[in-house]
C-alpha cells in the first residue's frame, strides 16, 4: 500500500504516488451505500447519535514523509531535523526560532471536524512568512482541500481512502470565494477586488 | 437590499454544484455517513425526526418577494406547502427528500438563495434588527456591516470546522431589537464623540444548558477593525474552544474558564497579528458595499394622513395600527409588521399561498422588499403612511392581520417534539393552548415574550422571553420548566426558574396564573417585564408553583 501527495507548484496541484507507508492516514473500512428510504424517513432519534465526550489523539497518525522520519514536535526537539508533524492542539509559535532549520512541517488532522491545523497554517505562513512546504496530514480528505490551500498548506497527503484525481480536480477548479478571509498571496481561489 | 452581482451568483451557483457532486458521493457509497454529515450540514441538511430538513439562509433577515416567490415554489414543490421562519431569520423545509437537495439548492441559487453555513460547527448566518436600516432609533445602519461581515465569513477557510456552531449579530439603533446578549459575538455599531462609527464587541453570549450573557470585551473599535477583530476572537475559540465534550464546546465555555477580561487579552494578542491582516477595512471597500445596495425611494409627504374617516372608525385598524407598526426614519412612512402567530397555527409557519400573498403586499406597499424578524414575523419595511389602511385591508382579507406583534399571543417557539429529533417535549401544539387561552385578553394583559423551546438546545431563546418555558423528559411524559423575568433587549437579563416542572395538560393554567399575577400586581400603564423587574420574580413563581400543587 503506497499513498497519494497533492502538491501545489506554482499553483497547480500535481499528483505524487508512491508515499511510503507511514506517511499518510490508512484508509477507513468501506462503507455500503445509504439507503434512501431510512435517510429520507429520518434516521431515528438523533439523541442517540450525540456522542458528549470525544478522547482526542494525543500522538500524530504518521511518522513518515517520502524522505524519512517524520518526528513529533517532543521527539524533534531531542533530535532536529528538516521535517516535523505539528498536533492540532500544538502552539505552532514554538517552532517560530527553528524556522530556518525546517524544509517541511506537517500539520496533523486527527479528524476532517477538528479545524485547529487550520489556524496553525495561517499563522506560520501569515505572521512568521514560513516559505517552506507545509503540509496536512491525517484526515485529508478531498472536499477539505481547497480550503486547506487557501490557508497556506502547499501538499497534503490524502488519508488513503480518498481519491487522488477528485483531489486534484478541488484544487485545480478555481472557486470564487470572498476576500477579505486569507492573505492575497495564498495560492487558490478566484477573489473579486472590490472596487 | 444587497444586490448581487455576477461573482456573487457564481459563488453561490460553483456551491450548488458542489453538493450535487457530494450528494452523489454519498449516494454511491464514496463517502460515509460521518464524512458526508459535516458536508451537509454546511449546506443546511439536518437529518430529522420525518425525513431531512433544510434550512436556507436569509442573510441578516432580508429578502426581496422574488425570493419569497421561489421559496413558495419550493415549498410546494418538494415539501408540503408549508415553510417554517426561525428565531436565526432563516428559513426550514421539514418535509424535503435527501436526493432532492441539489435540484432545490440549484433553483434557490438562481434568486441569491443558499444554504451555506446554515447549520455544522462554523460561522452561522449573520443577524441583525429586522429594522435595519428603517427604524427611528438608528444610530449606524448595520446592514452594509451585516453584508461585510457575510462576505468574509462564507466559506472562510480557516473556521469551518470550529469546534461548534459559531452565532453572530449586529445591532446599530438605540433599542437592541437584535438580542446580542446570547450571541457568540456580537457587535453594537455607533458614533464616537468625534462622529466616526465604532464597534462594542461582546462574545461569550449563548443559551443552551449553560446560559450566559455576552461580555463586553471591546469598546470603541475602530469599524474598518470589525472583520480583523471578528478574526482574532475566531482564532482564539478555534484554538482554544473545548473539542472533547460537546456540551462545554461553545464559546461561552471558554470566555467562562479564562474570564472576560483574560479572554479579551488573548484576543488583543491575536489581533496584534490580525489587525493588518487581510481583513483590515477601508473607506473605499464599505463605499463599494453601500453602492450594491438598491436605493428605495422615501418619498411621501410627511404630513401624510394615517387614516381616512372609514379607517379611523375601525378599531380594529386602529389596534392593527398600535401594535403592528413602528415609527419609520422617513417622515409618511411606517414600519408594517406581519404577525404569523395567528392563534391556533404553528408559529412561524407560512403556507405557500401565504408566501405569494405577502410577495404581492411587498411588491404593492413596500418596494418589494421585506425582512424576517427573529420573532418569527415578517416586516414590510417601506410602507407610505396613507398606504396603511389599504394594506390593513388586504391583510385582514388574507389573514394576515393578527394585531399581536408583542403579545402575549406573539409566541416564539420552537419546531420541537412534532418535527425536531433532539425534542424532549412538542413546542407547537403548547404554544396553540397558550394562545387560545390568552387571546381574549392579550389586549389587556400588553407587551409581553412567551418563549418556548422542545429542549434545552433552546433554539426558542427561553431563557431570554419573559415567561420562558423549557420542555424537559421525565418518566418519558412531557414536562416543562418555566422561566420568568428573562429579555433580550438593551436591559438583557436570564429569566430566572419559576419552581419545579409543570405537567404538558397544566402548563396553559400556570401561564394564567403568573399573568393574573402580574394584572394584580401592575401600577397603571406598567409592562409584564416592569413588574417583574420592580418585584422580582418571586411573586410569579409563587403563582405557578400553586398550580403545580393543584395538579
Ligand atoms: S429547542 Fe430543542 S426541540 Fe426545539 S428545535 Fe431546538 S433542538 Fe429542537
Amino acid at each position: 500500500m503506497s499513498g497519494v501527495l497533492l502538491r501545489l507548484q506554482a499553483g497547480i496541484a500535481i499528483v505524487e504516488t508512491g508515499l511510503p507507508e507511514g506517511a499518510f492516514k490508512p484508509a477507513r473500512a468501506p462503507v455500503a451505500p445509504p439507503d434512501l428510504a431510512v435517510v429520507n424517513a429520518g434516521q431515528g432519534d438523533s439523541r442517540s447519535k450525540i456522542v458528549p465526550n470525544v478522547a482526542w489523539p494525543t500522538a500524530p497518525s504518521i511518522s513518515a514523509w517520502e524522505r524519512g522520519p517524520l518526528p513529533a514536535l517532543a521527539a524533534w526537539r531531542e533530535a532536529p531535523g528538516p521535517a516535523v508533524v505539528l498536533l492540532g492542539s500544538e502552539d505552532p509559535r514554538q517552532l517560530v526560532p527553528h524556522l530556518d532549520q525546517l524544509r517541511l512541517i506537517a500539520i496533523e488532522f486527527p479528524r476532517a471536524t477538528d479545524g485547529r491545523g487550520l489556524s496553525s497554517a495561517r499563522i506560520l505562513r501569515e505572521e512568521y512568512g514560513w516559505q517552506g512546504e507545509l503540509r496536512a496530514v491525517g484526515d485529508v480528505l478531498v472536499d477539505q482541500l481547497a480550503h486547506m490551500a487557501r490557508c497556506g498548506f502547499s501538499s497534503f497527503a490524502l488519508r488513503g481512502d480518498q481519491s487522488a484525481d477528485v483531489g486534484r480536480a478541488a484544487l485545480n477548479r478555481p472557486v470564487p470565494v470572498y476576500r477579505f478571509s486569507v492573505a492575497a498571496a495564498a495560492p487558490f481561489g478566484a477573489e473579486r477586488a472590490v472596487s | 437590499m444587497y444586490q448581487h452581482d455576477a461573482f456573487d451568483r457564481s459563488l453561490i451557483a460553483a456551491r450548488a454544484e458542489q453538493f450535487r457532486d457530494q450528494v452523489a458521493r454519498y449516494l454511491s457509497g464514496a463517502l460515509s455517513e460521518d464524512e458526508f454529515k459535516p458536508l451537509r450540514l454546511q449546506n443546511g441538511i439536518y437529518i430529522e425526526r420525518h425525513a431531512p430538513m433544510l434550512r436556507i439562509a436569509i442573510p441578516y433577515g432580508v429578502l426581496d418577494s422574488r425570493q419569497l416567490r421561489a421559496l413558495a415554489h419550493v415549498a410546494r414543490a418538494h415539501d408540503r406547502g408549508v415553510v417554517h421562519f426561525t428565531t436565526r431569520q432563516n428559513v426550514q423545509y421539514n418535509w424535503i427528500r435527501l436526493e432532492e437537495t441539489p435540484d432545490i439548492l440549484a433553483g434557490l441559487a438562481e434568486v441569491g438563495l443558499h444554504a451555506i453555513q446554515t447549520s455544522g460547527s462554523c460561522i452561522r448566518n449573520i443577524t441583525t434588527d429586522a429594522f435595519a436600516g428603517v427604524a427611528a432609533d438608528e444610530i449606524v445602519d448595520p446592514r452594509p456591516y451585516a453584508e461585510l461581515l457575510r462576505q468574509w465569513s462564507t466559506l472562510h477557510p480557516e473556521f469551518f470546522a470550529l469546534a461548534r456552531k459559531f452565532k453572530v449579530a449586529i445591532n446599530g439603533a438605540a433599542e437592541d431589537r437584535a438580542a446580542t446578549a446570547v450571541h457568540d459575538l456580537a457587535f453594537d455599531l455607533y458614533r464616537n464623540d468625534a462622529g466616526d462609527v465604532v464597534v462594542r464587541v461582546k462574545a461569550g453570549g449563548g443559551q443552551g444548558r449553560t446560559p450566559r450573557l455576552a461580555a463586553v470585551i471591546r469598546e470603541d473599535l475602530p469599524w474598518q477593525h470589525l472583520l480583523t477583530y471578528s478574526e482574532a476572537v475566531l482564532r482564539v475559540y478555534n484554538r482554544y474552544g473545548r473539542r472533547d465534550n460537546i456540551y462545554k464546546a461553545r464559546i461561552k465555555i471558554l470566555v467562562d474558564a479564562l474570564g472576560a477580561d483574560a479572554f479579551a487579552r488573548e484576543v488583543e494578542a491575536e489581533f496584534a497579528h490580525t489587525g493588518t491582516g487581510p481583513a483590515l477595512l477601508d473607506q473605499a471597500t464599505l463605499d463599494a458595499i453601500v453602492a450594491r445596495f438598491r436605493p428605495v425611494t422615501l418619498d411621501a409627504p410627511a404630513a401624510a394622513p394615517v387614516t381616512d374617516l372609514a379607517a379611523a372608525a375601525s378599531s380594529d385598524f386602529q389596534t392593527w395600527l398600535h401594535r403592528n407598526t413602528a415609527p419609520h426614519r422617513a417622515p409618511g412612512h411606517a414600519i408594517v409588521t406581519l404577525s404569523l402567530k395567528v392563534p391556533g397555527a404553528a408559529p412561524g409557519d407560512a403556507s405557500d399561498t401565504e408566501l405569494e400573498t405577502i410577495a404581492a403586499l411587498a411588491d404593492r406597499y413596500s418596494q418589494g422588499e421585506l425582512r424576517v424578524s427573529h420573532h418569527q414575523n415578517i416586516v414590510l419595511p417601506y410602507v407610505r403612511r396613507a398606504d396603511l389602511h389599504a394594506l390593513w385591508q388586504e391583510a385582514v382579507a388574507a389573514g394576515l392581520a393578527e394585531a399581536n406583534i408583542g403579545l402575549s399571543t406573539d409566541i416564539i417557539a420552537c419546531p420541537g417534539g412534532d418535527f425536531c429529533a433532539l425534542a424532549n417535549a412538542k413546542s407547537i401544539p403548547l404554544a396553540k393552548a397558550i394562545q387560545l387561552m390568552l387571546a381574549p385578553r392579550a389586549e389587556e394583559v400588553g407587551p409581553l415574550r412567551i418563549n418556548i423551546s422542545g429542549c434545552i438546545n433552546a433554539c426558542a431563546h427561553h431563557h431570554v422571553g419573559h415567561i420562558g418555558i423549557l420542555g424537559v423528559d421525565k418518566r418519558d411524559e412531557e414536562w416543562f420548566q418555566i422561566l420568568v423575568g428573562g429579555r433580550s433587549d438593551n436591559a438583557a437579563a436570564l429569566g430566572s426558574l419559576a419552581g419545579k416542572a409543570v405537567h404538558r395538560d397544566a402548563v396553559p393554567d400556570a401561564v394564567s396564573r403568573i399573568v393574573d399575577r402580574y394584572l394584580a400586581l401592575r401600577t397603571p400603564g406598567e409592562n409584564f417585564i416592569d413588574t417583574v423587574g420592580r418585584l422580582g420574580a418571586d411573586p410569579f413563581k409563587d403563582a405557578a408553583h400553586r398550580v403545580e400543587e393543584a395538579a
